[in-house]
């Protein structure tokens, strides 16, 4: 039982890691349409830029701030330098993919030359333990969950109750009619880079704490959890994101307890390959079959 | 010519064909029918693994290596076993993945798989001996021939040019048929397919097959000549850099895809080669995936349907007189 509870524990803190990441993810793709595998990167440079602020002593909060500030300036040069031109050219939906699995490549190459391919660790100080009904946090992961559940509440927020959130969702669901309706699309395309970036950013930097040690193929690595985690959800619902993750972080580190720890993502996969077998729109599907990801 | 250069010459060949058959099937899967498939590598690699185990012979208990089955099987029939063993993988994944998902959502998915099969090769070191993979796998009648190692090696670069020319009729009929046009209909609109009584499911369904069987039979024989396969011969960058030669040479079209394959995977790649060392070790090789990168949005940018277009197919009228 204690086991259990311990790797419930330790799946909350994988469930936060992945959930910021993959609400960036699925919310670029439920209102610019597009999946950008370029993220994973994206969130890879962040980390590596939030690493050199606080190698050189800048404080957790400013770092976690600047790697922030990076993903949303790389995503909004991406969205209006590269993928923009390329669908306003109508490029279909999977040229698209396909150029942002070449951004990826692009991205991913330089930063190993830049890097030299080495691993970095993540400086910083030692942690209290805390123990709470059976599991165990120190207090940086605690900050993590706390930031989650912040980030996930402010999206949430921001959707419902703000006039740009309203501009958001309406884009998201039928971009022609928003224009017609004066909604400055370019205008909100932008902001959702902004914001996707800065989620892709969080994530980053938190991942590269969590695993302490990371390189240049960390975020890539990670993708494939955080889209696992989308998919599952429904894509395109940022609640959906959060149930996603929650259910594999915890799948995956329970997994990783009582059977083997190599085959941790293998259950996250099995997950995800079920729910494409029997519910592929996910499991909070309104997004999903709006944007006919069901053919 | 010299023996280092002779063998280089015949690696290049084998090579060479080896990629012309994995872009062909690639081009009857992306090209003609409009899939784009993702975890095209793992099919490759299925179709290696199978001749490998079919050749090495049982696992010794204690031996250095471990897989799950290996027997000793003559000649042809790894090769066919690994061409069969494509198109099983294909009836697998396809039954799941194919005509009922939006096609780039079913790419991110044949991506995901494509991971998963790496991470299960990886870490069940019992099924294919994991990370390090499966080596000293013996070539096919190697014993039987009087010849020596070079002249062995030219022969099978000569067999498997000869295979080419039998995948490119296999393509090159399929293409130019009946089936041929349902798919690329398919490709076009899956809606108005449908509407003439052709199920989409179906055909993309069978060129998923068949591009997986040929896939498979590359696979075998470059493990054959090769004599090992692990994880790093078929990571999903393989499967991408495939994708640039075929989108590059002209998707649909064989012949481009041909012209693809000689300046991607091959002149490319091969280039890469003979520069210096310059920075740290890797940053050659990571300064050309960035190129194949930049290839890849360039053509897609200024020339999407290839350096060899498809031929669009004209239907003379027919006139009353």
């Amino acid at each position: 039982m204690d086991s259990i509870l311990l790797a419930i524990g330790f799946g909350l803190v994988t469930a936060s890691v992945i959930s910021v990441a993959a609400l960036g993810f699925t919310f670029q793709f439920a209102v610019a349409g597009i999946f950008n595998l370029a993220y994973g990167d994206v969130m890879t440079v962040s980390a590596f830029s939030a690493y050199v602020a606080a190698a050189r002593g800048v404080e957790l909060g400013a770092s976690l701030a600047i790697g922030a500030a990076t993903g949303a300036v790389a995503l909004l040069i991406l969205q209006r330098g590269v993928f923009a031109p390329f669908a306003r050219k109508g490029t279909g939906l999977f040229g698209i993919v396909v150029v942002t699995i070449a951004v990826a490549l692009i991205v991913q190459n330089l930063m190993q030359v830049a890097t030299k391919a080495d691993y970095y660790n993540y400086p910083f100080d030692a942690q209290r333990h805390y123990r709470a009904l059976g599991m165990v946090f120190t207090d940086l992961q605690l900050k993590i969950i706390a930031l989650n559940v912040a980030i996930v509440l402010g999206l949430q927020l921001l959707l419902k109750k703000t006039k740009l959130g309203k501009a958001i969702r309406a884009t998201s669901a039928n971009p022609e009619l928003a224009r017609n309706c004066g909604i400055r699309t370019g205008r909100v395309a932008d902001v959702t880079s902004v914001i996707a970036g800065i989620l892709c950013g969080f994530g980053g930097v938190i991942l590269a704490i969590n695993i302490v040690t990371f390189n240049f193929t960390t975020g890539a690595e990670f993708l494939v959890l955080l889209i696992s985690a989308a998919v599952l959800g429904g894509i395109g619902h940022p609640v959906g994101a959060v149930v996603g993750a929650v259910i594999i972080g915890i799948a995956s580190e329970m997994t990783a307890t009582l059977v083997d720890p190599s085959y941790n993502l293998t259950v996250a996969f099995l997950f995800l390959g079920l729910v494409l077998l029997f519910r592929p729109q996910g499991i909070f599907s309104d997004i999903a079959e709006r944007k006919n990801v069901i053919a | 010519m010299t023996d280092a250069a002779q063998f280089y010459v015949t690696t290049l060949i084998v090579l060479f064909a080896v990629d012309l058959m994995a872009c062909w099937a690639l081009n009857l899967q992306f090209g003609l029918t409009g899939i784009l498939n993702f975890a095209f590598v793992v099919f490759i690699a299925v179709g290696a693994y199978t001749a490998a185990l079919l050749t090495l012979g049982p696992s010794a208990t204690g031996g250095f290596q471990e897989y799950f089955f290996g027997t000793h099987l003559p000649f042809p029939v790894p090769f066919i076993a690994g061409a069969a063993a494509g198109a099983l993988a294909s009836a697998v994944v396809g039954v799941v993945v194919l005509g009922r998902l939006r096609r780039d959502y079913q790419a991110i998915v044949m991506l995901v798989v494509s991971l998963i099969a790496t991470n299960i090769a990886i870490n069940q070191q019992s099924l294919v001996n994991g990370a390090s993979g499966l080596v000293l796998i013996p070539k096919p009648l190697e014993s039987a021939l009087p010849l020596t190692s070079l002249g062995y090696r030219w022969l099978y670069a000569g067999f498997t040019l000869l295979l080419c020319l039998l995948v490119f009729i296999v393509v090159h009929r399929i293409s130019a048929s009946p089936l041929g046009r349902s798919l690329r209909a398919c490709r076009e609109n899956e809606v108005v397919t449908a509407a003439t009584g052709k199920s989409p499911m179906r055909l993309q369904m069978t060129a998923f097959l068949v591009g997986g069987a040929l896939a498979g039979l590359s696979g075998a024989v470059l493990v054959q000549f090769l004599g090992a396969w692990g994880p790093n011969n078929w990571l999903y960058p393989t499967t991408f850099l495939y994708l640039t030669a075929v989108l590059i040479g002209g998707p649909g079209n064989n012949l481009g895809v041909l012209l693809g394959v000689a300046l991607v995977p091959t002149a490319l790649h091969e280039m890469t080669r003979y520069l210096p060392e310059f920075g740290f070790p890797g940053s050659k090789e990571a300064l050309h995936w960035v190129l194949i990168g930049l290839l890849m949005l360039v053509f897609l940018w200024f020339r999407p349907q290839g350096l060899v277009p498809e031929r669009a197919k004209h239907h003379r009228k027919q006139v009353d007189h």
